[in-house]
């Protein structure tokens, strides 16, 4: 899982640094990533780094076509366990070394090994499961059969595999230097910008095109990635100095898009106020759901983002398990709770005293004594992973298009169980729809799993957002990515740079 | 070429008359075919495209029926790209208003689908402006959802087809006309031969009796040369029967000119015989008649001696003939006697033939009779110039002498007056005058403009 906030943090200038106006494409991120190890990223500002830095076997296209990327094709099995990539010849790291099938088996090893945050994408690999609290990599379903040929052995078909394997988890990293102490504070990847430095004092981390990429070098003399608050964002946008602030929830009513490009889209996400099953009074189905009823989530909507669509249901639209319409409200929860519940927002929202506000008005009003704590990113995260907020507010995205992925949150062995919520029905449902290849079985299970959900009401599904991406009107080849914008190809962005010029000097 | 009014019309051959009456033809046969099949094949492929189209839907809906009671956007979005991509045409799901997938862009999905707007309504599908719109509906029973996928194949591609065969019809129709039109050219002009060769048979009709003619093998043709042939056939005895009649008419004429001309001698004659016999005659004076009785006599009898040749009109010489020959004869036979040596005989003629009914024999004594007298009175030259103007043909034979008398000039023509010339090998004025007036022609003295002495011999020409 991967939380995207909508978390800017407030921090310096943005005039550090020299001449912003060469061909040089900064973009906005609410926080540099917290870390470039593919195989522990699980946050979006890491995760746009990522994918810049590293490619993968796979790729998705902007309307969420599975493409080939290092692999010029792919084949499945006709039982849908074995999965053969091959590779393109000739493909280099940064570094100038050959990339080869042995450091494809490598990375994929690595996904699947104990150190990996994301492990549960790819457990469906054979002999990826852990033993004595320990991966036998030995025995990973993950071969080389010649150079450019890798094969993968999967427990049972999972059709969603190829879709995990174009994430931005899946990354190809060198095998002869990856494991290397601080490999990723200098990573080398294969993608199509290269990592230069990392700054904190400036908070900027500098790519520059690669030079070698098998699709072709990237049109941009650099790119980099420029932490600021979401207010310092827009007025570098406003003064030229960036170009790019597609990592900002913006509404289509910003003034921003006064001065630029609104590419807009649809994202494969759902914010929610995420209830921990584990602290009271979210222990009790009951005060979850007379508490989920309580929140009057379309009229958080329509002020604060109005070009979301409702959520009535925790999977976003377009993918199997989507609810278009409520549930028919058939009981009368009455319950509240007299001892205070905190929910926390990220303080790096634009809004999140105004927020803070309304949410507290409208629940208080209701018999609730609720505390609307906003705090810092970090502060937010550490709490969601360890599980100590009773209730918080964070935008589920995807790193993969299809439901399995939101719904495995609710796993009960899964370590990214933000709910805590441990139910057998719900870890059979998810069992099945796993493997089961027929799709329309599978949207029945879907189906079947999300009426679960309701019921254990271990969200409060605010709205699904749609984004408002801000991109510089001299910018060229920008396309939006429906699945998130962790993904928008950056390769075959470019900008006029005379066109900058002009704006700065306007 | 002048019309009947008077004006001047531009005459044309007959192959720019062809040209130019088959032009427009040619364009409008070119135009015409090149639209009606470009139609044709638009509308033919508009219908097949429509076909394939609704044939795409229809099969596929079951399947995107499927799918979206799913809500599988992804596998949509991959079917709908690749349909849309071989199609080379926008594909869009809408949902109950929305747009579900498009391949048309992203940032339409899960907006209010706006349908293009469109004018008509053709073999089962709509048409905007720029594009062809083809909808199925996606429906499942007992669904609430409607569900309708759109196929928008762009106009664009099928005007720039029809465009081209359109250029490509009228082009071959355009060659094809032009070859036609040649081709018809050349066999205009080689069918055209045979009436050359009628046009010379026309030409020839009235001066080559001789003439050679080929049978001509196109009936009709053939059928007209045989008319020119019998036509000249009649002509020619026609001109025989004429020429006789004219002979005869001549003869009378000099006749009656010889009788007209010895009227005044032999009455003074008389006069003289009657004073020598009369008893009241003085001597003297019979003196003076026997000198002068002789004198007339002698004068009689030369006017009898050339009337006499000019009676010789023979009705088979008097035939139409090119007189440049005669002309040219007459100096021929005049340079040969060389009486005049030291003096220049200079001649102009046409360059075309002047063809006139004369006695070319009788003719060419009355201008060599002219001419011998233009060179006895010139003092170094003698011209010759012939000449025709709208049928008049004029014989000028001018010398630099000092010239007659004008009050004597019809003395000289009635052959009363007296002639200088010690070896004449004409017969005098009066001799000429009678041949001439013989063709019906005259003879005019007069004084050119540059003093030059001018003797004229008017003809009539063809």
């Amino acid at each position: 899982m991967k939380i995207k906030s909508n978390l800017p943090l407030i921090i310096l200038s943005l005039c550090a640094g020299g001449s912003a106006y060469s061909a040089t494409y900064t973009k906005s991120v609410y926080s540099l990533p917290l870390t470039l190890d593919p195989i522990k990223m699980n946050d979006t500002s890491s995760l746009v780094a990522g994918n810049l830095i590293f490619d993968g076997l796979l790729k998705f296209s902007p309307s969420l076509e599975v493409q080939e990327a290092l692999a010029e094709s792919w084949q499945t099995s006709s039982d849908g366990k074995v999965l053969t990539f091959k590779l393109r010849p000739n493909l280099k790291f940064h570094d100038g070394s050959p990339l080869t099938s042995e450091d494809v088996v490598y990375s994929l090893k690595r996904a699947v090994s104990k150190e990996s945050m994301v492990r549960k994408y790819y457990d469906c690999i054979e002999g990826s499961d852990e033993r004595n609290g320990s991966v036998d990599l030995t025995k990973v379903g993950v071969t080389a059969k010649d150079l450019l040929t890798i094969e993968v052995r999967l427990k049972s078909p999972f059709p969603a595999f190829a879709s995990v394997l174009a994430g931005a988890t899946a990354k190809i990293l060198p095998r002869k230097s990856a494991s290397q102490k601080n490999f990723f504070i200098n990573p080398i990847g294969s993608g199509a910008f290269q990592f230069i430095a990392k700054d904190p004092a400036t908070k900027t981390m500098k790519l520059k095109p690669f030079a070698q990429y098998y699709r072709g070098k990237s049109k941009l003399e650099s790119l980099i990635l420029k932490e600021s608050s979401e207010v310092d964002a827009l007025a570098s946008a406003r003064s030229g100095q960036v170009q790019d602030l597609a990592n900002w929830p913006l509404s289509k009513t910003n003034g921003i898009f006064k001065i630029g490009k609104n590419i807009s889209a649809p994202i494969a996400a759902t914010w929610i106020i995420g209830l921990n099953t584990k602290k009271a009074p979210f222990d009790s189905q009951d005060m979850r759901q007379a508490f989920k009823a309580s929140f009057d989530t379309e009229a958080l909507r329509a002020k604060y983002y109005p070009d979301a669509a409702p959520a009535f249901g925790y999977i976003p639209p377009g993918l199997p398990g989507f609810k278009k319409s409520p549930s028919p409200n058939t009981e009368e929860f009455q319950k509240s709770f007299s001892k205070k519940i905190t929910i926390a927002i990220p303080n790096a929202l634009a809004n999140h005293l105004d927020l803070k506000k309304t949410m507290e008005a409208d629940l208080n009003s209701k018999g609730w004594k609720v505390e609307v704590k906003a705090m810092a990113w970090d502060d937010l995260m550490k709490g969601y992973v360890s599980k100590t907020h009773q209730a918080f507010l964070v935008s589920m995205n995807m790193d993969y298009p299809d439901a399995d992925f939101l719904m495995r949150n609710f796993e009960s062995h899964n370590p990214d169980n933000f709910s805590g919520i441990s139910n057998k029905e719900l870890d059979l449902l998810i069992s099945k729809f796993r493997s089961e290849p027929d799709k329309l079985k599978r949207a029945a299970l879907y189906k079947e799993a999300i009426i679960l959900l309701d019921k254990l009401a271990l969200t409060v599904n605010l709205f699904h957002p749609r984004a408002n991406y801000w991109v510089s009107s001299c910018v060229q080849g920008f396309e939006a990515n429906i699945l998130s914008d962790v993904y928008i190809d950056y390769s075959v962005v470019s900008v006029d740079e005379q066109c900058l010029q002009k704006m700065v000097r306007k | 070429m002048l019309t009947e009014n008077g004006k001047k019309m531009k005459a044309t051959s007959i192959f720019d008359y062809f040209s130019k009456e088959i032009s427009p033809m040619r364009w409008i046969t070119s135009i015409t075919l090149s639209l009606f099949v470009s139609i044709f094949f638009a509308v033919q492929a508009l219908n097949k495209k429509v076909e394939i189209n609704q044939g795409i839907l229809g099969a596929l809906s079951p399947y995107l029926v499927t799918l979206v009671d799913i809500n599988d956007r992804p596998e949509i979005l991959r079917v709908i790209r690749s349909v849309g991509g071989s199609e080379s045409a926008d594909v869009i799901l809408v949902k109950d208003g929305t747009v579900m997938a498009s391949t048309r862009s992203t940032s339409e999905l899960d907006m209010p689908f706006v349908a293009p707007e469109t004018l008509l309504s053709l073999l089962g599908s709509e048409f905007s402006g720029s594009e062809i719109l083809t909808v199925e509906a996606l429906t499942k029973k007992n669904s609430t959802s409607m569900a309708k996928i759109y196929l928008i194949s762009p106009l664009g591609p099928f005007l720039e087809r029809a465009l081209f065969l359109m250029v490509l019809t009228f082009s071959l129709c355009m060659a094809m006309s032009w070859i036609a039109s040649w081709n018809l050219k050349r066999i205009l002009k080689k069918s055209l031969t045979p009436l050359n060769q009628l046009h010379q048979e026309i030409q020839n009709l009235d001066f080559t009796q001789d003439a050679q003619t080929t049978p001509i093998h196109i009936h009709e043709m053939e059928e007209i040369r045989q008319a020119i042939m019998k036509t000249r056939h009649d002509l020619q005895e026609s001109n025989e029967k004429f020429a006789e009649q004219k002979a005869k008419e001549l003869n009378s004429q000099s006749y009656k000119q010889l009788i007209h001309d010895l009227h005044n001698p032999v009455a003074a004659l008389r006069q003289f015989v009657r004073i020598q016999f009369s008893p009241d005659s003085d001597d003297q004076t019979k003196e003076e008649a026997l000198t002068v009785i002789p004198q007339i006599a002698e004068e009689i009898l030369r006017q009898v001696t050339s009337a006499k040749r000019n009676l010789e009109f023979d009705s088979t010489s008097f035939v139409k003939k090119d007189l440049r020959e005669s002309l040219k004869e007459s100096l021929t036979q005049v340079n040969a006697i060389r009486h005049y040596p030291s003096k220049n005989l200079t001649f102009k003629m046409p360059d075309k033939p002047v063809i006139v009914h004369h006695d070319s024999a009788n003719l060419k004594r009355a201008i060599i009779n002219l001419l011998e007298n233009g060179l006895e009175a010139s003092s170094e030259s003698v011209r010759v110039t012939l000449q025709e103007n709208d049928g008049r043909v004029s014989i000028n034979i001018l010398d630099d002498g000092p010239g007659i008398a004008a009050n004597m000039v019809t003395t000289y023509f009635q052959g009363r007056g007296l002639s200088t010339k010690s070896n004449r090998q004409a017969y005098g004025l009066s001799s000429s005058n009678h041949i001439v007036t013989g063709h019906g022609g005259k003879i005019i003295y007069s004084r050119s403009h540059d003093g030059w002495s001018k003797m004229e011999i008017r003809l009539e020409g063809r």
